[in-house]
């Protein structure tokens, strides 16, 4: 936890002396912030802008005869490999998929 | 990007200037908002079946309105070894399933290295998690295709699946870098 911050606690709980794990939020602690939500109709790729390869997930992992959608990125795109299950979507987040 | 906000920044970076990246909070963007999390149990009969394509579904009612993003994936379980065990010397065929079970233990298990089919027969149980714009359903499928006059005696078994609904809408497109 950083010394400097802010953070809420769960109902009954000291903000100030409680366990981590019972802090509805803190920013001592990252989390995944949404910046985009991209979807694939069909096979290929869309740029994302961010220069950088982000952290993402499948939002509607829908199973089509070939199983679960196959989603990467790389600095430049992300890539849908499967739609078979229909419609894929991906949250993509501001934080970086590396760190 | 808006000009007024909550911004926190990490250590040693300025908040004022720093890249997004760089942010532990920053409101621009979107986080993960837990709507609902608990247990969904699916208790599924003891039948003896030939060639049938059979489904047993448990479900919640969310009524969001949409369709919402949940944890956890869950892809297809053909025949799960951990889970199972299939006798061919046995008439009827048994089919025994390792009960109870927790489905997200099994959840990210495809098509299993053993054999789920014999000869011109096939038999394999399978799980699903679906989400609509009104519930979560657990569904577990029964398929076989047996030739000859043979059965297969499912055991009965019990799937729970541990769930967390998000308020985040999962069928949308949107961009917050614009």
């Amino acid at each position: 936890m950083s010394r400097i911050g802010m953070a809420s606690s769960k109902p009954n709980e000291n903000v100030l002396t409680t366990a981590d794990k019972n802090l509805g939020w803190s920013s001592g602690f990252r989390t995944f912030k949404i910046c985009k939500g991209v979807k694939f109709t069909s096979t290929g790729s869309k740029a994302h802008s961010l220069g950088y390869a982000p952290a993402f997930a499948i939002a509607n992992p829908n199973l089509g005869i070939l199983g679960m959608p196959y989603v990467y990125v790389d600095d430049t795109n992300v890539y849908c490999t499967s739609v078979s299950g229909g419609d894929v979507y991906v949250f993509l987040f501001i934080d970086p998929l590396d760190e | 990007m808006s000009s007024k906000g909550l911004k926190i920044s990490k250590e040693n970076e300025d908040v004022l200037t720093t890249e997004s990246k760089n942010m532990l909070v920053d409101s621009d963007f979107d986080t993960f908002k837990i709507y609902k999390s608990g247990t969904l149990t699916l208790n599924v009969p003891e039948e003896t079946l030939q060639e049938e394509e059979k489904e047993y579904t448990a479900t919640y009612n969310h009524n969001l309105g949409y369709k919402p993003f949940v944890l956890p994936y869950v892809a297809v379980n053909i025949g799960n070894p951990a889970t199972y065990t299939l006798n061919v010397s046995t008439s009827p065929i048994q089919y025994e399933v390792l009960t109870p079970y927790v489905v997200n233990d099994v959840a990210n298990f495809q098509i299993p290295p053993g054999p789920f089919g014999f000869g011109p027969n096939f038999i394999f149980e399978n799980i699903k998690v679906e989400t609509t714009a009104s519930q979560l359903k657990l569904v577990v499928g029964r398929t076989t295709y047996l030739l000859s006059g043979n059965q297969v005696k499912f055991t009965a078994s019990q799937a729970n699946l541990y769930y967390t609904i998000f308020y985040n809408q999962a069928d949308t497109e949107f961009d917050l870098l614009s």
